[in-house]
């Protein structure tokens, strides 16, 4: 349709999609450095430089929130600093000894007074190794029975039992993203969400402008004698706002889980609609208006409430009060 | 084919169209004449449907189920479409088939040459032909031209007027506003003489150089023009 056209190749249309990655890659790089900020860090150290160890390590992989550097020197200075939280060292014949299943105070483990979560990784390790003892056992037990099947055969044979996880390790990933982490991720949501909605809602007020101008030229006047002329072209700009949140959402969506973030589809899907809505609202004040300095006055005097009030409700300064649900973003919150 | 009785059109109290009463046949080429303000624009946007009086009655007896066509004052097109773009986009929307009346009303108005222009990158001229021919693309039996001849420079005007009057003679209805002495003179046979919302009367074209005379018209230069042509 000519009108997708015509406002997708104007100038100041493209600045502003041009524009929109780089909104997205600001508030996404908002969003990670405050989703850092709650990153714990612990170190493993084997002093020792042991492959098998390398590989449970490697199936531990970086359980949120933590982050995980393996060393091969102990250094008590980083803990002591702060820089960790904790730190775990390896003893010496870590194969041999998990394939016997002598796994007592295979680990020390070093923590500060200020460490709380690190417990956590324990458990995570713990589970992981509690998996390869097992697997070993299993192969173990079974060589024992059947001398024509190798030991090695018998424990990657055991990794099918192992899909899905122990469940011991399930109860863990359940404890680790219990209500408390969530809290955190609302937390961290919140602010990019009304990031995003506020350059929407501001993008959108640019693109009524187009209406206006279809108004001015008397361009509606000519498309009204046609049958459903001016409901094609109000049927075509709404398409267009529709085509370019979603493209913008699922932009979000695609960077987020590129930099392993987890923005919630839910919450994705909630600003989706709030977004659509706002479309409608914007629409409906521009035909009632018709006045584009009263136009502009009323929704940039919504937008800075909005967000005003958001911020009041997020930090808990106010209670969130009924008249507050007029206003789009306190629905994020 | 359209009759207005007794119409009374206000804007937020403001009287605009204050009991008018006119009756359009089907081939009349009438022309709106009146100082600005009088209410011009806002009768023509009537005959064409665009608005409804608030008192009185509007009856439309067209032809055909096609819609007419309305070429507004403003040139409304889209600035940063090209004059293709523009023909494309109203022949989808008017569903015409009818490629030779486009082909020849392209090459009536000389449009064709400048195809793959831009609208902001046309003179005036060429600008108020396309503005003309997106209204007629679906060929109307009734044809509502607001200025459409402003700013126009002579060769356009001639290809305008040229194209309006070959319609016309075809039987295609025209209501146009103009102050244009050259249009009048050459596209309108009916004068509708508009002051203060009020039809302060109507006349054939004859009889315009005794009503000049009444509206003390005479001495205005366009007149002159005027009567140096006639
Ligand atoms: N949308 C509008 N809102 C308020 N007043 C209007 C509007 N359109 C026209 N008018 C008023 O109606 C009167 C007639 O306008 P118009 O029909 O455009 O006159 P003309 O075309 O003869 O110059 C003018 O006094 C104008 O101020
Ligand atoms: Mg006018």
């Amino acid at each position: 349709m000519i009108l997708w056209k015509s406002i997708l190749t104007k100038k100041t249309t493209l600045l502003l999609l041009i524009l929109m990655p780089i909104i997205l890659l600001i508030s996404i790089s908002l969003f990670q450095q405050t989703a850092d900020d709650f990153r714990v860090s612990v170190q493993v150290v084997d002093p020792y430089e042991q492959s098998e160890f390398n590989e449970l390590m490697e199936r531990v992989d970086e359980p949120e929130p933590f982050s995980v550097q393996v060393n091969n020197e102990l250094d008590l200075q980083s803990l002591a600093r702060g820089d960790v939280e904790a730190i775990f060292v390896v003893e010496n014949n870590f194969e041999k000894k998990v394939q016997n299943g002598n796994i007592d105070e295979l680990f020390t483990w070093y923590r500060y007074d200020h460490s709380i979560v690190d417990g956590l990784f324990k458990e995570y390790i713990a589970a992981t190794l509690m998996e390869t003892v097992v697997r070993h056992e299993a192969a173990r037990y079974v060589t024992d029975e059947l001398e024509q099947v190798s030991r090695q055969e018998v424990f990657d044979f055991g990794l099918r039992y192992f899909e899905p996880d122990p469940l011991f390790q399930m109860n863990f990933q359940s404890y680790g993203h219990g209500s408390q982490v969530d809290e955190r991720h609302e937390v961290k949501h919140g602010p990019i969400l009304l990031f995003i909605w506020a350059y929407i809602w501001l993008l959108i007020i640019y693109f009524t402008s187009f209406i206006d101008q279809y108004r001015e030229t008397q361009l509606l006047n000519r498309l009204s004698v046609y049958t459903f002329g001016k409901v094609k072209l109000y049927r075509s700009w709404l398409t267009l706002m529709l085509v370019l949140i979603s493209v913008l959402l699922s932009g979000v969506g695609l960077i987020s889980s590129q930099m392993n973030i987890q923005l919630e589809t839910n919450a994705l899907m909630s600003l989706f609609f709030l977004c659509i809505i706002s479309v409608l609202l914007l629409l409906i004040f521009n035909l009632l208006l018709k006045n584009r300095k009263t136009f502009l006055a009323l929704t940039i005097m919504y937008w800075i409430v909005s967000i005003v009030m958001f911020m009041l409700v997020d930090w808990q300064i106010v209670d969130e009060a009924w008249w507050g649900y007029f206003l789009i973003p306190v629905w994020l919150s | 084919m359209l009759q207005l009785n007794n119409i009374i059109y206000k804007n937020k109290n403001k009287m605009i169209l204050n009991g008018i009463s006119a009756e359009v046949k089907q081939g009349d080429s009438i022309c709106l004449f009146g100082p600005n303000g009088a209410g011009k624009s806002t009768l023509l946007k009537m005959l064409a449907g665009l608005i409804e009086p608030d008192q009185g009655v509007y009856k439309q007896d067209k032809l055909t189920s096609k819609p007419v066509g309305y070429i507004p004052q403003q040139l409304a097109l889209f600035p940063n479409m090209t004059v293709k773009d523009h023909l494309s986009f109203y022949k989808k929307m008017t569903k015409q088939k009818d490629r030779e009346f486009i082909e020849a009303m392209s090459n009536a108005l000389s449009l064709n040459e400048i195809k793959k222009k831009k609208v902001e990158e046309l003179s005036g001229g060429m600008a108020r032909k396309l503005n003309l021919a997106v209204g007629l693309i679906h060929e109307p039996d009734i044809i509502f031209l607001d200025e459409a001849f402003v700013g126009v420079d002579l060769a356009a005007k001639h290809d305008m007027l040229q194209w309006l009057r070959l319609l016309n003679e075809d039987g295609v209805t025209i209501v146009l506003i103009t102050h244009d002495w050259h249009v009048i003179h050459h596209l309108a046979k009916t004068l509708w003489v508009l002051e203060d919302g009020r039809m302060v009367d109507q006349f054939s074209i004859e009889n315009l150089p005794q009503k000049a005379e009444e509206y003390k018209l005479v001495d205005s230069p366009l007149n002159k023009m005027f009567a140096v042509q006639n």
